[in-house]
């Protein structure tokens, strides 16, 4: 394709010396300072470009005129298109979008062109030849602080006839007036436009959000935190009233006692995200909220302090709340099947080995009878161990209390060493020597060493392997008691891991997914944290972290 | 908003305030068009109030004009003050525009063009 376009800059004049061009330069400054100050009164940036593109087709006379302004660079979409006249309708020129080498192209001409005289072909783009297919006579660039923005588009004189060189003089002096207005408010649009877009993501959330500055005042409120203050009893006719508002009047201390100054502290000090399960009280009713603080940067310019995240949780905790008990009952009736299996094991080996004993009697063999007695007592001793460890298990209290972890832990794995479903597998433990006691819940702690190296026994399993390895380790980290449960079993799938303490998610046959959710709630309940690492094919490790809360 | 009067099925009058500018223009473009949507193939500009003609003011005519013309019509300026008449002669629009000296010499081309 043939480019034709040029510059015409070459054709300039030094004053507009015709009385018709002086009375052309009035009317068009007149016209142009009243836009201005009808601008600045209304600010529309819309409207500015209409009126604008309408002064140029009465100046110039022509009956179209365009304009395409670039978007600022961060901003996904390219440009914004603007027309009046047969243009604003023109199929064509409404789909335009120039490319970054069209804007280049364009940069390189810093003055008014002429698409249909002829261009050199380093400055030929499509868009140019586009522009003059569909009747733009006139192309003058919106250059401002050396950088090209836009393009202000003439079609041709409604009088059929050619612009002359006052007409092109007049338009560069226009566009060169009215370039920094539009530059800087095409910038405020834009900024607006994106203020507004940003405000519509945020009142999409779901979660509550609330914004506070360095003096813990709010500055930012979205719709979801509005509504979930509100079914707290907050009276408010719309966010603008709340902000300015200082954090102790937003979490007041009827509603939420004194969880605003926890909110402050983990705003002010600490790591740098903190989660809080924090409760409100309304109208006798409670609420269980779940609550992220995240401190902002102190170099942040943006005037926030901590932006509070809020998630009326209290259906769900009232859901895992019924989960839990359900899981102890599955686990009871699991735990209860095992030991029923076990002593059917012992007591199928005990029964055989009296018909032995019995049938060396009948043949008088005396002997062979006093070998199998003695193994018979030796099963039976194996026999009362286990039920001891059992009768011992049942005896853990519930509730609280000081407790040596590695007791827990040692007494656990030697009760269920001894069950089936362990032999082959090698269980090691690597328990640190000086571990503090902590106040635990042992039952509790146990269900979840219970569910941890069952867990760990069954990815071996699924894994084949004729070497399987368990290790149980207890260690003091920064402050935290530390107990992992590490196997090489299958591994965990990263798409699993992520969600395996807060749904019902697993990778066995038969699995219900209710061990990790009941383990991680244990946990919860203890304020500590529980932690997967793991790699398909090569093993998984669960670490437990508890706070050394104080022994009381 | 303009005020503006129904002469018959196919012509309308469009009553000027005392400016057409950038404060206006805008609106000058939507009864205008609104009129042509209409279906109304004259549309007479009364100029008899009009004091001040901006740029935006012409541009906001011409940049409908076409269409008109386009559907067999026009659009006719009349009671034209001098002073808007020599801004009209500048911009070199006087022969391309149809310009009628007063409101009944507008209807009249009308009538004579709508036969």
């Amino acid at each position: 394709m043939t480019t034709k376009a040029a510059h015409v800059g070459d054709q300039k004049t030094s004053s507009l010396a015709s009385s018709q061009g002086s009375e052309w330069q009035a009317l068009a400054l007149d016209s142009l300072s009243r836009l201005i100050r009808q601008f600045c009164e209304k600010p529309d940036f819309e409207l500015l470009i209409e009126v604008l593109l309408m002064t140029f087709c009465g100046q110039f006379s022509v009956a179209d005129s365009l304009a395409v302004l670039k978007k600022p660079s961060p901003q996904p979409e390219g440009q914004s298109f603007f027309a009046t006249g047969g243009f604003r309708d023109n199929v064509m020129l409404t789909s335009i979008r120039m490319s970054h080498e069209d804007w280049e192209s364009f940069a390189r001409l810093d003055d008014v062109i002429d698409p249909e005289i002829g261009m050199g072909a380093r400055e030929a783009c499509e868009t140019i030849n586009l522009l003059a297919q569909q009747g733009v006579k006139l192309i003058c660039p919106l250059v401002h602080n050396r950088a090209i923005f836009g393009i202000i588009g003439l079609g041709g004189k409604v009088t059929g006839k050619g612009f002359s060189r006052v007409d092109i003089d007049l338009l560069r002096t226009l566009v060169k007036s009215i370039t920094p207005l539009v530059a800087s408010y095409y910038l405020y649009w834009q900024i607006a436009d994106l203020n507004k877009w940003y405000l519509t993501v945020l009142d999409s959330v779901g979660q509550g959000v609330l914004v506070f500055d360095r003096t813990q005042r709010l500055r930012k409120i979205n719709r979801a935190a509005l509504e979930l203050l509100e079914t707290l009893g907050l009276r408010v006719s719309n966010a603008t009233e709340l902000i300015g508002s200082d954090i102790k009047a937003i979490f007041a201390e009827n509603v939420f006692g004194g969880w605003a100054d926890r909110i402050i502290e983990c705003a002010t000090k600490g790591r740098e995200s903190m989660s809080l399960r924090i409760l409100a009280k309304h109208n006798d009713e409670q609420r269980v909220l779940n609550a992220c603080i995240t401190r902002m940067p102190e170099t942040s310019e943006i005037g926030a302090a901590c932006v509070v995240t809020l998630e009326d949780i209290t259906g769900q905790v009232a859901d895992q709340e019924r989960l839990f008990e359900l899981t102890k009952l599955a686990e009871k009736g699991l735990m209860a099947a095992s030991i029923a299996h076990e002593l059917n094991n012992f007591v199928g080996v005990i029964l055989g080995g009296t018909e032995l004993v019995e049938m060396a009697l009948e043949e008088g063999n005396i002997g062979y009878a006093r070998d199998r007695i003695a193994k018979l007592k030796g099963n039976m001793a194996r026999l009362r161990n286990f039920t001891a460890g059992l009768t011992d298990y049942a005896k853990l209290k519930k509730g609280k209390q000081a407790c040596d972890l590695n007791r827990v832990v040692s007494d656990l794995v030697a009760y269920v060493a001894a069950q089936g479903q362990f032999r082959g597998i090698d269980l090691n433990m690597d328990l640190a020597e000086d571990l503090p006691d902590v106040m635990v819940d042992p039952d509790a702690i146990a269900q979840v060493l219970v569910n941890l190296l069952n867990n760990a026994t069954d990815a071996i399993k699924q894994a084949a392997r004729m070497n399987g390895r368990i290790e149980i380790r207890t260690w003091v980290e920064e402050g935290l008691l530390c107990l992992s449960v590490s196997d090489n079993g299958v591994g965990i799938p990263s798409d699993v891991r992520d969600r395996l303490f807060i749904e019902n998610v697993t990778t066995k046959e038969h699995g219900h997914g209710f061990g990790l959710v009941t383990c991680s709630k244990i946990i919860a309940d203890h304020d500590g944290t529980i932690e997967v690492e793991s790699e398909v094919g090569k093993g998984s490790a669960f670490t437990i972290k508890l706070p050394q809360s104080p022994l009381t | 908003m303009f005020k503006t009067e129904k002469i018959s099925e196919t012509t309308i009058v469009i009553y000027t305030s005392k400016s057409l500018d950038n404060s206006n223009a805008h609106e000058m473009t939507a009864a205008l068009s609104e009129a042509q949507e209409a279906g109304y193939r004259y549309i007479i500009i009364d100029m008899r109030e009009l004091e001040f003609l901006s740029s935006a003011g012409v541009g906001s005519i011409l940049g409908v004009l076409g269409r008109s013309r386009e559907d067999g019509g026009d659009i006719i300026l009349c009671n034209v003050r001098d002073r808007i008449l020599h801004i009209l002669g500048v911009l070199d629009l006087c022969d391309f525009l149809t310009i009628k000296q007063d409101e009944s010499a507008a209807r009249e081309f009308c009538l004579a063009k709508d036969v």
